[in-house]
């Protein structure tokens, strides 16, 4: 089991490397010289220089990146234009905000996504299985910022149950923090609940066919524990590994709906950075939560190997 | 014969498929005694094993129903039994093992966990005294140092502890009738032989009456009493063990013990039975058998034989018995 | 059991082929999803390609007088706070996503089956490759592709090359997969002994058992690339005002959306009808080209 969390450990550091240098060859794609860019266009040479400086364009190619790394290993990511200070403590100090968030999606999304999708299996080919695929499909398909919209306007505008936008810290008011982040929630949810009522649906039909659920049966177990024991932790299994991507695809969605929602969080710092042209703030974001998303990909790894003990002891 | 256990009735089991309705088993009978070991033999698609899960309820519906037939055990018509009376059936009055060890073991949890299971389901018994009864269990069948196999999961163990620790799984609440569906077909010859004796003793020990399914008529000769002989979802002929080998009424059955190697007889003049299974949509009128039967006659092609009596305990679906004549039936499927 | 007799019947051998891409068509049009995701993607691909047929109306004139006119007969999608004709913006609009789309799944096609080919062939490249790969799959798509355009510079262009980046390690991906099965096969491990170059292997032997996923695949690409960009543009990176797109007719409406809630209602509808007819599309290819992969229907 350690043997196997090392070697995934050690599989995570190459790609962390390209991850970084990604990270880093963003700035290297803007086109003509970034600094202009950066300055905006009606700044006086002056200034365009002085954000060189900031930058460090003055350097070779080889100085920037080696002084990229250097600072990276001393948890520096440089500074936001905008803000004036450190794109890792802007970052980190929002983050709660988009993890809270984050969080509470998942959590709709797995109960959500796992119970229908169990539900719809179950009752294969009958309507209730044809009414669940349906509104998953319709979930996968539809724009989360649009639907982020409609919601603020049906329960924010119309009936007026929640608030349209901002944030409380849920320390400070737990009530308030549901109210705020519910509607937020829901709209970065409806995809990934989509997309995994799809797959459980599938995955346990798989599973229903497999021949331990005839030994199950076989051997008089109730039906209830032929499903809720001896199919679900086999669908459990297939089901963890796409935390990741459903992790993922969450804080994709965040930079959309933290900024529909008025959200102080790490996505909607994205979406103005991205606006205007705070590239140190993009680099760093993209950077911190790409590595987030690594460890957390990690750890999915290591609940997999406890789900299946198949994986627990090919790696020993 | 000893005291029936079993009696299965005109079972018949039908399939929905693309090209339609299909029946699998049609019109199968038989009794079971206590301690019997019968042996249930035919080629893959004969409906060996539809005949063993039919008994047990466990044909997946849809696409599969049992259309006719009964299953009479203990006063009771398992076809018609609450499903209450079948989860105390299976597993606890009859068990069943299947062909392939390595997939009906769930791999998710321990052999012990899912040993307990079954003994927890079926008695009012604590973990502690469970969990000491399956020691023993996988004692008794074979496994070394249980108390460590007990924790183990299936894919630690090899193909022939698994079907042992299946039977330890099938023997845990002491069944009166264990259903063996192929249960050496997918280990080694060597851990064949090991189980079957297993199966023997086993049933020596606890009087446990065996239904074993195979196609190996090698394995049919050394460990049944009994043989059911089934051809395209039909028995074709049952018989005494001894009866069968001396004097095979049914054409398939001879087919089946001409291709059988022996010692007696030169190896390479074994004989193959020309053609293949008909496809269940594809039967012909008559006799099941008669495309590839070399003693067919224009009168096979008039109705499906029923099973004729060829003798004490000895009956085979052959019209060429006791001059039988077949008369024409309106719908014959 | 039941099955059983069934699969007989499915080794295909090569002069079947042609029946069988008969047969595929025809179970294609028994797939009722399949069928429902044609006639949706078909009544927008209509309106893209027929958009100056459909309507008369310039998608960027602006009028006063009709400002923020609800749907009718006049104006079948109303108007917005310029007093654009929505109908024509919204046709406009899905000829550039749709455009946009499209120019994603054919730098897709074309880099994810290279570089996929590559790995999977080539087990030196592997493994380099791959990891490549995996770094580009550990960002987040939209926010990977929001890096790239903010950098680039906004504009449909550069959404296209963003989208196509951030999509292809995924693509390559399948694409190996099917690599590595297929080299295996005997017919190829054949073709290798009789001296065959690697790149007619490649292209005769192994590329065209890939089809049948990377269809699957290019077709839900066009529908991430669809939904990817309405999110680009929302943000301000697609296409910039006047030039109607999805993304930015629902942003500039948002501000609208208590008076005039079919500004942003309508260009929504018809992106969540778009992504869903390809979703079924894609579903509906899956399940009759790559039954492997099937959803039990």
């Amino acid at each position: 089991m350690i043997a196997y969390v090392i070697r995934r450990l050690l599989y995570v550091i190459p790609v962390l490397f390209i991850v970084s240098l990604i990270s880093f060859s963003l700035m290297q794609l803007v086109p003509g010289d970034p600094a202009v860019v950066v300055a905006g266009l009606s700044a006086t040479p002056d200034e365009v220089e002085r954000v060189r400086e900031q930058l460090g364009l003055n350097e070779p190619f080889y100085i920037q990146l080696l002084s990229w790394y250097g600072n990276l290993l001393q948890g520096d990511l440089g500074t936001s234009f905008l803000l004036g200070r450190p794109v890792v403590e802007v970052t980190v100090e929002r983050l709660p905000v988009s993890l809270s968030i984050a969080l509470y999606a998942l959590v709709l999304t797995l109960v959500f996504g796992i119970v229908l999708g169990i539900i719809a299996a179950l009752r294969q080919n009958t309507w209730v299985d044809q009414a669940v695929m349906t509104a998953a499909l319709i979930g996968v398909s539809l724009p989360n910022f649009w639907l982020g919209l409609i919601l603020i306007v049906v329960f924010a505008v119309h009936l007026g149950w929640l608030p349209s936008g901002g944030y409380v810290d849920f320390r400070e008011d737990p009530w308030a923090w549901l109210r705020a982040t519910t509607l937020p929630a829901i709209s970065l949810a409806m995809l990934q609940m989509g997309l995994l009522a799809r797959i459980t649906r599938s995955t346990m039909l798989e599973v229903l066919r497999q021949d331990y659920i005839r030994t199950a049966r076989a051997k008089g177990l109730p039906e209830h524990v032929v499903v809720g024991k001896h199919a679900l932790k086999n669908v459990m299994i297939p089901v963890i590994t796409v935390i990741g991507i459903i992790f993922s695809l969450l804080l994709s969605g965040s930079v959309v709906i933290e900024t529909i929602f008025s959200i102080p969080g790490v996505g909607s710092l994205l979406g103005s950075a991205i606006l205007r042209r705070d590239y140190p703030v993009i680099q760093g974001g993209l950077l911190l939560v790409a590595t987030m998303l690594l460890l957390l990909n990690l750890l999915v790894d290591v609940l997999y190997a406890y789900f299946d003990p198949r994986v627990r002891y090919d790696g020993d | 014969m000893s005291a029936t256990l079993l009696q299965v009735r005109g079972l018949t089991t039908s399939f929905r498929a693309e090209a339609g309705r299909f029946e699998a088993i049609k019109d199968v009978s038989f009794d079971l005694g206590e301690g019997d070991v019968l042996g249930i033999v035919g080629e893959s698609g004969s409906g060996k094993s539809v005949t063993a899960l039919s008994i047990l309820g466990l044909i997946p519906d849809p696409p599969g129903r049992i259309t006719a037939g009964q299953v009479l055990f203990a006063g009771d018509d398992l076809l018609k039994a609450s499903r209450r009376r079948m989860r105390q059936v299976r597993g606890g009055e009859i068990a069943m093992i299947f062909q392939e060890p390595m997939s009906s073991l769930n791999p998710v949890f321990t052999v012990g966990d899912q040993i307990v299971e079954t003994i927890r389901h079926h008695e009012r018994i604590g973990v502690r005294a469970a969990r000491a009864r399956a020691i023993d269990l996988l004692d008794r069948v074979g496994i070394a140092i249980p108390a460590q196999r007990l924790d183990e999961y299936p894919h630690q163990l090899s193909g022939g502890m698994r079907q042992r620790a299946m039977i330890a799984i099938a023997l845990s609440c002491n069944p009166s009738i264990l259903l063996a569906d192929e249960p050496t077909t997918a280990l080694d010859v060597t851990i064949q032989a090991q189980i079957l004796d297993l199966l023997k003793d086993l049933r020596e020990d606890f009087r446990t009456a065996v239904v074993l399914i195979t196609h190996d008529l090698g394995v049919v000769a050394q460990y049944v009493d009994r043989v059911l002989v089934m051809y395209a979802g039909r028995v074709v002929e049952e018989a005494p063990v001894e009866a069968l080998y001396a004097s095979p009424q049914h054409p398939y059955t001879e087919g089946l013990l001409k291709s059988m190697p022996s010692i007696d007889t030169d190896a390479d003049r074994l004989q193959a039975i020309p053609g293949t299974v008909p496809s269940p949509f594809e039967l012909p009128p008559g006799c099941r058998f008669r495309p590839r039967c070399p003693y067919a006659r224009d009168a096979c092609d008039v109705a499906d034989p029923p099973l004729l009596d060829a003798g004490p305990g000895h009956a085979a679906a052959c019209i060429r018995l006791n001059d039988y004549q077949p008369a024409a039936r309106a719908g014959a499927a | 059991m039941a099955t059983e007799a069934s699969t007989a019947a499915v080794t295909a051998t090569v002069p079947q082929r042609r029946r069988r891409k008969a047969t595929v068509w025809h179970r294609l049009l028994r797939h009722r999803l399949f069928v429902t995701g044609m006639f949706l993607f078909t009544l927008v691909a209509i309106g893209a390609i027929f958009a100056d047929v459909l309507t008369t109306a310039d998608p960027q004139k602006m009028s006063v007088r009709t400002r923020f006119e609800p749907p009718s007969l006049s104006y079948i999608f109303g108007t917005d706070n310029f007093g654009r004709s929505q109908w024509a913006r919204v046709l406009y609009g899905a000829q550039l996503s749709l455009m946009i789309g499209l120019g994603v799944v054919v730098l897709n096609a074309i880099f994810g089956t290279l570089v996929g080919a590559l790995a999977g062939y080539f087990r030196s490249l592997d493994n380099i490759l791959m990891r490549i790969a995996d770094a580009f799959m550990a960002f987040p798509v939209i926010l990977l592709a929001i890096g790239i355009t903010a950098a680039l510079g906004p504009g449909s262009i550069n959404a296209v090359i963003a989208l196509a980046a951030v999509y292809t390690p995924r693509t390559a991906r399948i694409v190996r997969a099917s690599v590595l099965v297929a080299r295996e096969m005997e017919y190829v491990q054949a073709a290798k002994a009789c001296g065959a170059g690697d790149w007619r292997i490649l292209r005769r032997h192994i590329l065209p058992n890939c089809m049948a996923p990377l269809i699957v695949q290019l077709t839900f690409i066009f529908a991430y690339a669809v939904l990817s960009e309405a999110v680009l543009s929302f943000l301000g990176l697609g296409a910039q005002p006047p030039i109607p797109t999805w993304g930015n007719i629902i942003s500039e409406g948002r501000q609208y959306i208590r008076e005039a809630p079919w500004i942003t209602l309508i260009p929504g509808i018809v992106l969540a009808a778009t992504v869903l007819g390809l979703n079924l599309l894609g579903d509906g290819l899956r399940d009759v080209l790559d039954p492997r992969l099937k959803v039990q229907q």
